[in-house]
């Protein structure tokens, strides 16, 4: 019982957990360093105390002192004890090992949906300035336009009172509505260009 | 590199009308009496100082500050 249920359960799993090592979180150096002398201490002072007891059970020990044996259980007890001690140390370290990489994944996934975030930020400001600015060109030609059309308006009635009799007055209102329709037209040319574009991509 | 002459007739103009229509105003102008706002002195300005006044006018839209745009552009060319 206790050589197959306890000693060689402990022995069986810790040497698997030597031998995996690498494929879980990297190589624990101090498990590799710390753990296998320790477990062969324990193998050691644990595997003559389980043939005692064998031995005394199928008689092939026919007498050992109680001093003798107890010395023996005492010994396999301490090493199990500080096998435990070394392997709860190391277990530690693992779990601390573990703990770092969640945390470093974690930290690089926050930072990915940080740089999403703000790669999806300076689209929408690139794609709502690609559509304010043509609309803001074509304000800017309209605007002075609006104004330009009253005062040319007012000029023009003032004008025909007089049988437009100053040349003047007549080519600078001409040429400055000519102007302005020029403007008008090449912005909205303009933005027709950058809307068809925006709506082909 | 512009004139003296244009910086400051630009600058007054562009008190009353947006920087880059007053821009267009005077170069259109300018073009009527040969000059471009490299070459533009005070004998140049004198003679289109009226129509740069009418023509900027007409995009302002309060008639007490079409005629201060006329009179300080009348004062700048020592009319």
């Amino acid at each position: 019982m206790l050589h197959e249920a306890d000693a060689n359960r402990v022995a069986g799993s810790s040497w698997t957990s030597v031998n995996e090592d690498a494929g879980f979180y990297g190589t624990s150096a101090s498990l590799q360093t710390r753990l296998p002398p320790a477990l062969l201490k324990y193998e050691e002072a644990n595997g003559p105390f389980i043939q005692v007891i064998k031995g005394l059970a199928d008689g092939s020990v026919a007498a050992m002192s109680p001093e003798a044996y107890l010395r023996s259980g005492l010994t396999a007890r301490e090493e199990s004890f500080a096998f435990w001690n070394t392997a709860v140390a190391e277990e530690d370290t693992l779990l601390h090992r573990r703990i770092a990489h969640f945390e470093q994944r974690r930290a690089r996934s926050l930072l990915l949906a940080f740089a999403a975030v703000l790669a999806a930020g300076l689209l929408a400001f690139w794609l709502t300035r690609s559509i304010t600015r043509p609309l803001l060109g074509l304000v800017a030609s309209l605007s002075p336009g609006a104004v330009l059309l009253s005062v040319c308006v007012e000029r023009i009635f003032d004008a025909s009172e007089n049988n437009f009799a100053n040349r003047d007055e007549t080519d600078l209102i001409c040429q400055e509505l000519d102007a302005n329709c020029d403007a008008v037209r090449q912005a909205v040319a303009q933005l027709e260009t950058q809307v068809k574009g925006a709506t082909r991509t | 590199m512009a004139t003296s002459i244009y910086l400051s007739l630009l600058k007054t103009v562009s008190g009353y009308v947006d920087e880059t229509k007053a821009r267009e105003v005077i170069g259109r102008q300018l073009a009527k009496c040969g000059a471009t706002e490299d070459t533009l002195e005070a004998e140049n300005f004198k003679k289109i100082a009226h129509m740069v006044a009418g023509a900027a006018g007409l995009y302002v839209a309060h008639p007490e500050r079409r005629t201060d745009l006329a009179k300080r552009i009348a004062v700048l060319a020592g009319l």
